[in-house]
């Protein structure tokens, strides 16, 4: 099983032209709109740019990033579906930017399911290895084992149309695990399904990948599928890689703003613009911390910079800095308390019991505490100090 | 009370429009049927009775005209095989080929898949006309009283089915569904052959019968390339023998031989049970294909 080289990987689409006598002017406004876009060139609009990478054999990689950052694109490429305009693809040693997608032993698993509709689960599962003339008998057993795995043996003889979005997507899982590929490709697999499903999935594919010990690449704009499948994270951004590396380094060390904004998500707190003072002490809101040796070192002339901390790093009690309650919400089993603090709005989390959300009410006053070991600092152009 | 939750509430001015479209369906439907019966009438109408005009219930009942035709059975029936063999291999040949084109054509990785729909376009409005096609068909491929003349010349590929089909496979058949088959290792012939085919039904059906139809009523190339009469399908010995009929019936009756001839034939009544003969096969095959054909003929959107 290979490892995955991305060499220098660009992916522009060309503008769509405007020809023909129909929808004339709504094609020459989709090309304004097109133009207009952030990274384009005279080619096109780019999707991915300059993107190096190397996916680690039998690792599981999560590729996150936000909608329409060029995330499917490399898997589209990865799987041969797409051929990059520069770049190359390589499988260890071996080329294989211009190989069909057909020979590639790489699987995937799409967002819609993309089950052969006119085929019953067990022809479904088993298409892989009837295209490849296996016989009959071992292709029942393969069947039975995987079918078994993933909880699907008494809807063998449905069709797709009959069975749930979670059965649909363990159809899709079996059929491309089932020849046991050297690489999987999962592409937003669990977007359309709801949360309880997701978090099912998201257990039984960790489990999958033990078992089989295949690489797994995973395409997600959901940082919480990424933090609890991944060994590797890469995030992409306007099709720039942003960073690449391990759970921990992602989430603790995150290289830049963009990068602890979206791993973060909702829990990100920023401080714009703040001040730092000559011995390298500056304030947030009203409350006085320091910044080391190092990271002050890193600052531009100006010395000003981006603050960010998580909601799980702040802590209300009865001591510190005054802060005025906007409004609670439960997130599955999280408090998500809204605060105001000195015209800075801050979202807290804590852990705690349903009961617990009428303990806050509009307008309340607390005191909060940031825990300062979990400062996050960003110069102005956004990356880490 | 489980009949009434059932029933579909209409809301007020529903009713209405609902018996008024009923109105308008059972005219529509009189209309089709009408020429029909009219057909069945006259083919068991007595000859003398036909010749003030035909009628929905005749002076008098005759079966002549099927007598006239089961005296010639062995000839017919010897058509009537002909003409199956040619419609199940030319439906099945057109099917094939029209829907192998229309593959590549709704295959965006297919490059020059807009040039070939163009030329396909092109030759669907321009064409040689009957005498380029009668020379090429004829001396450069010598159909000429072979079987091919019936299967090949404009009929075994039509470049509007192509289009039907083309269009079903894009707007029908989501494109992810050919990549999953292209990742999990199924070349294109699989992908054909295992998905697009059996995903297409209702086209196929809608344009299977069309073309079915087609083979089934062609007599202009038995009349353009037939002239061994064994060769003759149903619905070109029918034409041969109305013209048969037209010929005694216009010729010189001094003779008293064909002036003999000429008044036991039936003439009337032989057309329209000409036209009956020719359209059983149609009418037995209609009802099981029904459901799928109308199904394609929504989905394609254009004919019907």
């Amino acid at each position: 099983m290979p490892d995955i080289i991305l060499k220098d990987i660009t992916m522009i689409y060309p503008f769509q032209k405007v020809s023909g006598l129909f929808d004339r002017k709504q094609k020459k406004l989709i090309l304004e709109h097109q133009k207009q876009m952030p990274y384009t060139s005279n080619e096109g609009v780019i999707a991915v740019q300059h993107f190096d990478t190397t996916i680690k054999d039998k690792a599981f990689t999560v590729i996150l990033g936000p909608s329409g950052s060029g995330k499917s694109t490399l898997l589209r490429i990865i799987a041969g579906l797409e051929r990059p305009t520069l770049g190359e693809v390589w499988f260890d040693d071996t080329d294989y930017t211009d190989i069909r997608a057909e020979e590639r032993d790489v699987a995937m698993v799409f967002q819609n399911y993309s089950l052969y509709p006119n085929q019953t689960v067990y022809q479904n599962i088993a298409f892989p290895l009837e295209v490849k003339h296996t016989p009959r008998e071992e292709i029942d057993v393969e069947v039975k084992k995987i079918s078994e795995l993933l909880k699907l043996t008494n809807k063998l003889d449905r069709l797709p149309q009959d069975l749930s979005g979670g059965e649909k997507q363990r159809v899709a899982i079996a059929r491309a695990l089932i020849r046991r590929p050297s690489i999987v490709l999962f592409d937003e697999p669990f977007s359309n399904l709801d949360v309880l499903m997701r978090s099912h999935l998201r257990s039984e594919i960790k489990k999958i990948h033990d078992v089989y010990g295949t690489t797994f690449v995973y395409v997600t704009h959901d940082q919480y599928d990424a933090l609890s499948l991944a060994d590797r994270i890469i995030i992409i951004n306007n099709g720039i890689k942003q960073m690449d590396d391990s759970i921990s380094e992602v989430y603790n060390k995150p290289l830049n703003r963009f990068c602890f904004e979206f791993i973060s998500s909702a829990s990100a707190n920023i401080f714009e613009d703040i001040e730092v003072s000559k011995d390298g002490s500056f304030s947030l809101c009203g409350a006085d911390y320091k910044l080391d040796q190092k990271q002050f070192k890193k600052l531009g002339k100006d010395r000003k910079m981006t603050v960010g901390i998580r909601g799980t790093n702040i802590e209300i009690g009865h001591s510190g800095i005054e802060a005025i309650v906007e409004y609670a919400e439960m997130i599955e089993n999280d408090l998500y308390v809204h605060l105001v603090c000195q015209d800075q709005k801050l979202t807290v989390i804590e852990k705690t019991n349903n009961s617990d959300i009428i303990k806050y009410s509009h307008n309340q006053k607390v005191r909060i505490v940031f825990d300062e070991t979990h400062f996050h600092f960003f110069d102005q152009e956004g990356n880490r100090l | 009370m489980a009949k009434n939750k059932n029933r579909i509430v209409l809301m007020k001015g529903e009713r209405e429009f609902h018996y008024v479209a009923l109105v308008i369906m059972i005219l529509m439907m009189i209309f089709c049927v009408i020429p029909l019966i009219l057909m069945l009438t006259v083919s068991l109408s007595s000859e003398d009775s036909l010749v003030h005009g035909y009628r929905f219930i005749p002076d008098s009942w005759s079966l002549d005209a099927y007598m006239f035709m089961w005296a010639k059975r062995a000839t017919i029936f010897r058509a009537y095989g002909l003409t199956i063999v040619i419609t199940v291999i030319g439906t099945i040949a057109s099917l094939v080929m029209t829907s192998m084109f229309a593959y590549p054509l709704s295959r965006k990785d297919f490059k020059p898949r807009n040039v070939i729909a163009f030329i396909l376009f092109f030759t669907m409005l321009f064409n040689g006309g009957m005498t380029a096609s009668y020379i090429v068909w004829t001396r450069l491929f010598h159909i000429k009283d072979t079987i091919w003349a019936y299967l090949v010349p404009g009929a075994l590929m039509n470049g509007m089915n192509v289009m039907l089909v083309r269009n079903y496979f894009n707007a029908n058949i989501p494109y992810s569904i050919i990549e999953a088959a292209r990742l999990d290792g199924a070349n294109d012939w699989t992908i054909y052959s295992k998905i697009m085919v059996p995903l297409s039904k209702p086209i196929m059906t809608t344009i299977g019968l069309f073309s079915a139809l087609g083979y089934w009523n062609n007599w202009t190339a038995g009349i353009y390339y037939i002239n061994n009469p064994k060769l003759y399908t149903i619905q070109v010995y029918l034409k041969k023998l109305m013209d048969s009929i037209q010929f005694l019936k216009t010729t010189d009756l001094s003779n008293e031989a064909t002036l003999l001839a000429s008044r036991n034939l039936p003439t009337e009544s032989a057309r329209m049970a000409v036209a009956i003969i020719a359209l059983i096969p149609v009418l037995m095959i209609y009802p099981f294909i029904q459901k799928e054909l109308i199904k394609g003929m929504v989905v394609g959107g254009v004919k019907g």
